[in-house]
């Protein structure tokens, strides 16, 4: 019998999660006191992480990056550089005296090299777009990493290894995945693409070999030839599998702070014929003295990237020549912890309205520039929407508040037709349209309307409460037109109901009523119409609307004017007012047979007065803004039903 | 508390989230860590292990922008790893004598031969120790599966060692009975 209870112990997974979700492990004692130990432990990793970052920025000025294990043999060669910010409103890289240095305002174009001519640089910078590309491709996340621990779907290798911090042997254990990229993921294709990249010595340092005859969890201990094949790279059974890191989420993370070059803006590239200085750190000449690269023409491409946050990418790639093609023998990457302070003299020949963004900083959101997307049919607009949906639906994209102050004020003080009307304040204006809800928190206003047509002039007068961040709305209207529906009927919506109350029948009508997410159903400016041309040469609009407080209200709260002034042409900035002490933009809206007049606060998108003039159905309406209080607390009407009848419909 | 709430506290209140993971997980890290260092740690070694674990967890869980994916799949990974590294540790330091062979059967999964019938006699067993009811299939289950002594598993069940002895004693005499109903055992080996 005592066979038979033995073999209670296993350590097959199924068993250990019978166990552990069953059973105690530990007494309350044990647990408490690993707890703490957990927690000691946990404080120390974290000072030592604190510590290493710390030193790095204080000694040099540059926020180390991190390299996954993958790349950590790379990093002796950054290591080296220094990164200097912030010379007298300008950036100087500068970095160990392989590279000369490098004014940031240099372009593409008119690189500094006085080694090789113009027409042979923009040749060399064509083949050095396409070698990053490839290079940052590489770099990429090429697996799937979200359950990689647990899918199976790789092997794991172990050898001994030296710390390079404390000089310690440790055990190293090399994870490696299932290559899941459409373009790395057959040995063919992988051996095609790094030929393509690299020069010979670094395609060895990425490639290893063909692992198939070592068992999966095969320890080469201080096996020497063991560096030479657990490469980056390697092929198993047939498969193309990558090297994989503990933190995965950071690889990936990485990738786009650091690698994603086809995604950065190119600053700068030059080239120099000097390659002396490029030391191999990295040991490859030792590695694979096979691969004689020293017959080969070799050149240094130094390039400055911009990521779209205005943080400055070093890349610097020693390039050697392949019989015909040129391919990376070596690179170092670095990124500056400096943001956006340069980034007039880095876009000195573009946009003004760019310029204008050196003022914002990072608590700001980025101003979208008009633009019109048109496509040539309606299959490419739907695929195109279907796109933006996919994209919202992600949480791709996110709303930050541009800086209206910097904004209010351009347009307050501008002066003629010309300075009020620029794209970037256009493009403002239109923005902060579309998103005034997003602006404000709370606003109690009362308005008053007034049409006046042929047969006569109705009046009405409104008092509304918002709270937009609880969805909290209240409306009450009084209309001189007894036969208005609206002219005794309160409007509640709060806590996901809507509340019709009637106060001439005293009665009320309840239902629930719920709008998106504000911040999940957020799309950019240019993406909220999309155009086509229909078969009879037409343009047709698709558009999302924002629905805040069911469409109500939006004489001056919820406006809807974005559908009158997408199309730029058809309106005009006129000047600017303050009205109740608000500083407004007036813009005139003018197509055929209407006409309007808006002023707008300029902080937060509200209607603070319109004047519509239609032609087409004769009439004048006007709504002036009585009363206003932004973002200031209020005590919210919430609906008392006693005395009131309950009615269904 | 789910995964996907435990993952949102991490977040958004990091030190409960820390203890709650810890509490949610203990029991789970612990299994994992003490079946593969198993008659070659030391309790304390174990316990070591078990606190890098949850350190080890912790720190990744403080650099994530968000906290995603499979965390018990995550968290059982660490612990294997650290279970390999602790074992190493001891291993250089008390087993020179033990070769990498030993240590490539240590790290496998199957190092007791499994087949399925195995399973499901196992399997089976299990069951029988539940259907004992508590606290005696929680003593059956710390005497056999953690090969706790009487006294450690006084303090589990708060109770004393004597009635652990006990308890125990009646507890595998029952379950014998069980197991030999259903055919696990044969008769002759009924004490």
């Amino acid at each position: 019998m005592k066979d038979e209870l033995d073999m209670m112990f296993s350590k097959n997974e199924k068993d250990i999660e019978r166990i552990s979700g069953k059973y105690a492990a530990a007494g309350r004692k044990e647990k408490e006191k690993i707890y703490k130990i957990s927690m000691k432990k946990y404080e120390q990793l974290k000072a030592q992480e604190e510590s290493d970052d710390g030193f790095t920025v204080e000694a040099s000025g540059v926020e180390r990056y991190r390299r996954p294990m993958l790349y950590r043999g790379i990093s002796a060669v950054a290591a080296t550089m220094v990164l200097v910010s912030g010379l007298a409103g300008g950036l100087l890289l500068a970095k160990n005296s392989r590279i000369p240095k490098l004014n940031i305002n240099d372009s593409v174009n008119t690189g500094q090299s006085t080694v090789v001519n113009e027409i042979a640089e923009d040749n060399r910078n064509s083949d050095v777009d396409t070698l990053v590309d490839n290079f940052g491709h590489i770099m990429r996340e090429l697996y799937i990493a979200d359950d990689g621990y647990e899918s199976g779907v790789g092997v794991t290798f172990y050898k001994d290894a030296v710390d390079p911090e404390t000089g310690e042997m440790y055990k190293k254990d090399l994870v490696y995945y299932n290559v899941t990229d459409e373009k790395l993921n057959d040995p063919e294709k992988l051996q095609k693409f790094m030929d393509a990249t690299f020069a010979p010595k670094l395609n060895a340092y990425y490639l290893g070999g063909d692992l198939s005859g070592h068992e999966d969890g095969e320890d080469f201990a201080d096996d020497g030839m063991a560096s030479r094949y657990l490469r980056p790279f390697i092929v198993y059974n047939g498969v193309v599998l990558a090297d994989h890191i503990d933190d995965d989420m950071s690889y990936n993370y990485k990738y786009h702070e650091v690698y994603d070059f086809s995604n950065y803006k190119l600053v700068s590239s030059v080239f120099d014929d000097n390659t002396e200085s490029f030391e191999d750190e990295l040991g490859l000449e030792n590695m694979f003295m096979q691969y004689d690269e020293s017959d080969m023409q070799s050149v240094v491409c130094s390039r400055v990237y911009q990521r779209e946050d205005g943080i400055l990418i070093s890349a610097d790639f020693l390039l050697r020549k392949d019989g015909e093609n040129w391919k990376i023998a070596d690179y170092s990457i670095m990124y500056s912890t400096e943001k956006k302070q340069t980034e007039a003299e880095i876009v000195e020949n573009t946009q003004p309205t760019t310029a204008s963004e050196i003022e914002d900083n990072d608590d700001y959101g980025e101003l979208q520039l008009h633009s019109e997307n048109i496509f040539p049919n309606a299959e490419e607009a739907e695929a195109f929407n279907a796109k933006i949906n996919a994209e919202m639906s992600s949480g791709a994209f996110k709303f930050r508040k541009v800086n209206t102050e910097k904004y209010a004020q351009q347009i307050w003080n501008a002066e003629g037709y010309d300075e009020l009307n620029t794209l970037e304040n256009k493009s403002y204006i239109y923005h902060i349209l579309l998103n005034s809800y997003r602006y404000f928190d709370t606003a109690d206003v009362i308005y008053t309307t007034k049409v006046e047509h042929s047969e006569g002039t109705a009046e009405s007068s409104v008092h509304c409460m918002a709270d937009t961040r609880n969805k909290r709305y209240y409306l009450e209207s009084e209309f001189s037109d007894v036969d208005d529906y609206y002219d005794h009927v309160k409007l509640y919506s709060y806590d996901g109901i809507w509340i019709n109350a009637d106060e001439t029948k005293k009665t009320y009508f309840e239902d629930g009523y719920s709008e998106p997410d504000y911040d999940l159903n957020y799309i950019p400016d240019n993406y909220i119409y999309t155009g086509y041309y229909g078969v009879d040469g037409n343009i047709y609009y698709n558009s999302y609307g924002n629905i805040v407080f069911a469409g109500k209200c939006q004489d001056c709260l919820f406006n809807t004017s974005e559908s009158d002034m997408f199309d730029f042409e058809n309106w005009y900035i006129d000047g600017t007012a303050d009205i109740l002490g608000r500083q407004c933009v007036a813009v005139k809206i003018e197509r055929e047979g209407y006409s309007c007049h808006k002023y707008i606060d300029l902080r937060n998108g509200i209607i603070m007065q319109s004047t519509e003039v239609d032609e087409n159905d004769p009439h004048t309406r006007t709504m002036t803004v009585k009363s206003i209080k932004i973002d200031m607390p209020f005590e919210y009407p919430y609906f008392d039903p006693t005395g009131y009848t309950k009615y269904s419909d | 508390m789910t995964d996907k709430e435990l993952q949102q506290m991490l977040k958004a209140k990091p030190e409960r989230g820390q203890r709650a993971f810890y509490d949610k997980y203990f029991n789970y890290v612990y299994t994992i860590v003490y079946s593969r260092l198993k008659g070659c740690a030391s309790v304390e070694d174990i316990d070591e292990c078990v606190g890098d674990v949850f350190a080890q967890c912790f720190l990744f869980f403080d650099k994530q922008k968000e906290i995603s994916g499979n965390i018990k799949a995550f968290t059982a990974s660490v612990a294997r790893r650290k279970a390999v590294d602790t074992y190493r540790r001891v291993a250089r330091h008390t087993l020179r004598n033990i070769a990498i062979e030993d240590d490539d059967e240590f790290i496998s999964d199957e190092d007791i031969v499994t087949s399925s019938e195995q399973s499901e006699l196992r399997q089976l067993l299990y069951d029988k120790v539940e259907q004992l009811g508590e606290p005696d299939s929680t003593i059956i289950i710390q005497k056999y599966y953690y090969g706790r002594s009487s006294n450690e598993i006084a303090k589990i069940v708060d109770m004393t060692s004597d009635n652990v002895r006990t308890r125990c004693s009646r507890a595998i005499k029952r379950l014998r009975e069980m197991l030999y109903e259903v055919g696990f055992a044969r008769q002759g080996e009924i004490r």
